[in-house]
């Protein structure tokens, strides 16, 4: 699971980062904002098919602007979340977190915005089928 | 409120879970993390509660020359009897014997400490035979007295004399095999027992007896050694507790160690971010290679945890003790690890990359390997400690001391002392296997 985690998130080799990318894995640190993702994603969906349900929301804008919502709520849980722990971390050495890893943290964020995307995709094709009034969203 | 519940409740939802996310703090927090500090938390698995030091003087007139007046032979002694007497982890009792061709337990009538002020020419005349050095015999009438609670530590110049044999290297090659055979009875009936020599040298007024037995004076400096015989758990309160105060005197020099044990396993790290030329990636152990280096060798260090091998820092950082067995590879340097840095001889401080001393955080380790590897590597990183004899022991020996007055080099060095190391070395090799320890280091 760890691993399958870690090659969602440094896609197989190609997003792999150095430094920061061995202290994800080696510290479990993807699990967590792995699990965070996939609620947002989860419960933005939900919200957008079966809570906001109207006919005016029923429309391709509003379904994209709750993907970009969904994407960047979790670029910021991505981002907070691995500097935070990564701050703890390198204080217990008494050391400071590399300059390098606040270009890594944004690479982090923004892959996962890019799966949450995708994630939020996958599930409104499976959950827009019982929704009233947006079932033919996003096609 | 109610209402901007009602109306907004995805951005509260949203706002929960982000705040949640900047507040949580690691499941780990209550865990004392820490690097632990090199050579410290040692953990002391030593059962026994009694044990025996059987110390042997070798009593001949070659060994005069050591107990003559004030010398630093006996200063170490003093040190050993001190040390031995002070130690607090066992109960240790003190023998003293002076041995020849006859076995001769005395205190000289004073207390264990002060032996070494009594130890003299004179003290030690008539007891047994001073013409008589016979190593096989002595070594053989020792090691069929070891037991279980005891550590034998023989105090000899270990030079052979092959008394009127006119082929000399078959004198020595008796000499091997006769101390190989003993050294193998010996741990045949005790697998457990180890050996370790100590080389001094010391300030030396006497006669130096050539493989001639032609008398010499006027040699002012000679080696001398300490061979030290226990099981291994007395062997490591010897280790830890009384071999630092011999090591600490000015006139230390080298050690070795034989045993029948290895070390295995033992603990590695390879560093993804210190001083390595291509990109790695270090997952559970696994080490995998992202990026080559341009026109470059591939290079890394690995740290490894050799605080429960016995053996000696000289014999740990020489490079042509270890094995490889992938040939892709190969080892730069050996060095060690101090704190947050590691020291390569004759190099620079490398500071250990802050990225890799969190990936250290709570482990523990004393030494660290400069690998290099040529091209694109196929195979596993496998590499070993082999037991060998330390390479002090071949610069220390003389196949031919007749020109020891006049050769100061020759004067640093015992006459058939590779032989008699040989035939302790090929016995332990003989039972036990070649390695101290061996590590394998998947590569993907």
């Amino acid at each position: 699971m760890k691993d399958l985690i870690a090659n969602f998130y440094e896609l197989w080799g190609g997003g792999y980062l150095g430094g920061f990318s061995d202290q994800m894995f080696n510290n479990d640190l993807y699990f967590p904002v792995a699990l965070y993702s996939i609620i947002v994603a989860l419960a933005i969906t939900i919200i957008y098919y079966y809570i906001l349900d109207r006919p005016n929301t029923a429309n391709m804008k509003v379904w994209m602007l709750a993907l970009l919502i969904g994407a960047i709520i979790n670029a910021v849980v991505a981002f907070v979340s691995a500097n935070n722990d990564l701050v703890e971390i390198f204080a217990s050495i008494g050391e400071e977190v590399p300059n390098s890893f606040s270009y890594d943290m944004l690479m982090f964020a923004f892959i996962n915005a890019i799966w949450t995307l995708i994630l939020m995709f996958v599930l409104s094709i499976i959950l827009k089928w019982k929704s009233p009034n947006s079932s033919y969203i996003p096609f | 409120m109610k209402v901007i519940f009602l109306k907004y409740p995805l951005l509260i939802f949203i706002g929960i879970l982000v705040f949640s996310s900047c507040k949580r703090d690691k499941e780990n927090e209550d865990v004392d993390q820490k690097i632990l500090v090199d050579g410290a938390d040692k953990t002391d698995s030593i059962k026994l509660n009694k044990g025996i030091v059987k110390i042997y003087f070798e009593n001949t007139l070659s060994m005069d020359g050591y107990i003559n007046g004030n010398t630093s032979f006996k200063d170490v002694f003093r040190e050993l009897l001190v040390a031995v007497d002070n130690e607090n982890k066992i109960d240790l009792e003190t023998e003293f014997y002076l041995i020849n061709n006859e076995l001769t337990p005395t205190n000289f009538g004073v207390e264990n400490t002060k032996i070494s002020e009594e130890l003299t020419p004179q003290s030690t005349a008539g007891k047994g035979n001073k013409n008589s050095s016979n190593f096989e015999e002595i070594l053989n009438t020792i090691l069929q007295k070891q037991d279980e609670n005891v550590i034998s530590i023989i105090m000899a110049d270990f030079i052979y004399s092959p008394k009127g044999e006119s082929n000399t290297i078959s004198a020595l090659n008796k000499l091997r095999t006769y101390t190989k055979d003993a050294f193998l009875k010996a741990t045949e009936q005790n697998k457990t027992l180890e050996t370790k020599i100590f080389s001094f040298k010391s300030d030396f007024k006497g006669v130096y007896y050539d493989i001639n037995d032609k008398s010499i004076q006027g040699i002012n400096n000679r080696p001398y050694y300490y061979f030290i015989i226990a099981p291994t758990g007395l062997m490591t309160v010897f280790t830890n507790e009384i071999a630092p105060q011999l090591k600490k005197t000015k006139d230390y020099r080298n050690e070795a160690f034989f045993t029948t044990s290895d070390y295995n396993p033992i603990s590695t790290e390879i560093l993804s971010s210190t001083a390595n030329k291509g990109r790695l990636r270090v997952r559970d152990g696994n080490l995998e290679v992202v990026s080559y280096p341009g026109e470059e060798n591939l290079k890394f260090i690995g740290l490894i945890d050799f605080s429960e091998i016995p053996v000696d820092d000289k014999y740990l950082m020489d490079k042509g003790n270890y094995s490889l067995s992938n040939p892709e590879f190969s080892i730069k340097e050996v060095g060690s690890k101090k704190g947050k840095n590691i020291h390569f001889e004759g190099q620079p401080i490398k500071k250990i990359n802050t990225n890799d001393l969190v990936s250290i955080i709570n482990k523990k380790f004393t030494h660290a390997i400069y690998f290099e590897a040529e091209g694109i590597v196929s195979e596993n990183l496998k590499f070993a400690l082999r037991k060998k004899m330390p390479s002090w022991v071949q610069n220390s020996h003389s196949d031919d001391d007749r020109q020891i007055y006049n050769d100061s080099l020759e004067q640093s060095k015992t006459f058939g002392l590779r032989y008699l190391i040989e035939g302790v070395s090929g016995a332990y090799l003989q039972i036990g296997n070649d390695e101290y320890f061996n590590v394998t280091i998947p590569i993907k």
